[in-house]
């Protein structure tokens, strides 16, 4: 039964997910100067005085709401390291939605993948893998399958949200295109004319909706995923989609679980007998 | 947590959260992936004993700064972004901000015009602030 290598497959999940994490809401990239970063300083949803649409959840006072974003960062520090991993992931994405939250005009799809992320990834093995302090494993077998699913879900959603006339003919990526949101040389290749355009957006769909089953079944698994790192490497290079790419590769990493391909499997004849 | 949990969490994430944001189009927890085609504009009417004038968006941005002044800016024109159910679900605050933008009115009325998607029809809807 594949076990040991799921777990650790989750565990290195769990580490490249967290260092997202970290990366999305604190300034450890700001000296690259990246534009959509510039939220993370000192860290992400850190009072700044300014005045911000009022929140659809509870609004927080500033001096409770700069604690809550230190002690986010710190446990999202213990759930990459492995130190008490279940609880500080639950802690982390919670007050990651919590902070967030508080500027609706904050919140982006990304956060919310990589909070739903580090709280589903701290529910599972992963917390008893590639850790400091390991968790005692409970249930690999459906830990997986609950990071599987999920990742798959999300393609399947992302091509229910793009079953759309605007989006199928390409008009929606020409608006991305005048926006200045393409790579000007995919801009000008890729999807240079109307055709093209509703070629790729096609394609993406197609991906999309290709990726959830490749996911899912234990044969295509591996190829799904190594489908779904490429896919994100060329919408890095096209659009750079904030982190989210990043994120998913992160969470792909738990289908790569290298040790049960390489190690000798258990004789089940045997162990029956 | 054993498998009993792990599938109700799974039902949950994979199924029930995205499924009610999709269906009530609120909230941001559907795994739309950057598919959006949404956009929205802004007109702003401030009145007063002089009469109504009209008062750009952009100026309204810039009393309020930080990033409601982000989604603000350059409302004039249609902006394509996701904001534009944030703004309508907050029009009353935005109209309560046109005031600062617009010293010694009485009333300000903000129109905010938004599309889902390139086809849907267009959606107005309008708040009064009464200026102090």
């Amino acid at each position: 039964m594949p076990v040991n290598g799921g777990v650790e497959a989750l565990g290195r999940a769990r580490v490249a997910l967290g260092v997202v994490f970290l990366l999305r809401t604190t300034p450890a990239l700001a000296p690259l100067h990246i534009s959509f970063l510039a939220d993370t300083i000192p860290l992400l949803g850190w009072p700044d005085g300014h005045t911000h649409f009022t929140p659809f959840v509870p609004a927080l006072p500033a001096a409770l709401l700069a604690v809550l974003c230190i002690v986010r960062t710190l446990a999202a520090v213990a759930f990459t390291l492995g130190v008490h991993a279940r609880a500080a992931g639950l802690v982390a994405g919670a007050l990651g939605y919590v902070t967030v939250l508080q500027d609706p005009a904050l919140f982006l799809t990304t956060h919310h993948v990589i909070f739903l992320g580090v709280m589903l990834l701290a529910c599972t093995d992963a917390v008893g893998a590639c850790a400091l302090r390991p968790a005692p494993i409970l249930s690999p077998v459906s830990s997986a399958w609950l990071i599987r699913a999920w990742v798959a879900s999300i393609y399947v959603w992302a091509a229910i949200a793009k079953l759309r006339p605007d989006w199928l003919d390409g008009r929606a990526l020409g608006l991305l295109i005048r926006e200045g949101l393409v790579r000007p040389s995919a801009a000008s290749t890729l999807l240079a004319t109307d055709a093209r355009r509703a070629l790729v957006a096609f394609g993406v769909v197609a991906t999309e909706l290709l990726l959830a089953p490749l996911l899912l079944f234990g044969r295509t698994r591996r190829m799904g995923a190594a489908l779904a790192v490429a896919f994100h490497l060329g919408l890095e290079w096209a659009v750079s989609p904030d982190l989210f790419g990043w994120a998913m590769i992160a969470l792909l990493l738990s289908f790569f679980d290298f040790l049960n391909r390489f190690e000798p499997q258990p004789d089940t004849r045997a162990a029956t007998a | 947590m054993k498998a009993r949990a792990h599938l109700i969490i799974g039902v949950v994430a994979c199924v029930v959260v995205p499924l009610v944001s999709t269906l009530t189009r609120a909230g941001g927890l559907a795994f739309t992936m950057f598919s959006g085609s949404g956009s929205y504009r802004l007109r702003v009417v401030a009145s007063g004993d002089a009469g109504e004038r009209r008062v750009p968006p952009t100026a309204v941005a810039a009393t309020a700064r930080g990033s409601i002044g982000d989604v603000l800016a350059g409302t004039e024109d249609w902006r394509f972004g996701p904001f534009g159910s944030i703004v309508r679900r907050r029009l009353d605050q935005v109209a309560a901000l046109a005031c600062g933008a617009a010293p010694g009115s009485r009333r300000a009325t903000v129109t905010l015009e938004e599309r889902r998607t390139l086809d849907a029809p267009i959606r107005t809807t309008t708040a009064v602030a009464a200026c102090r």
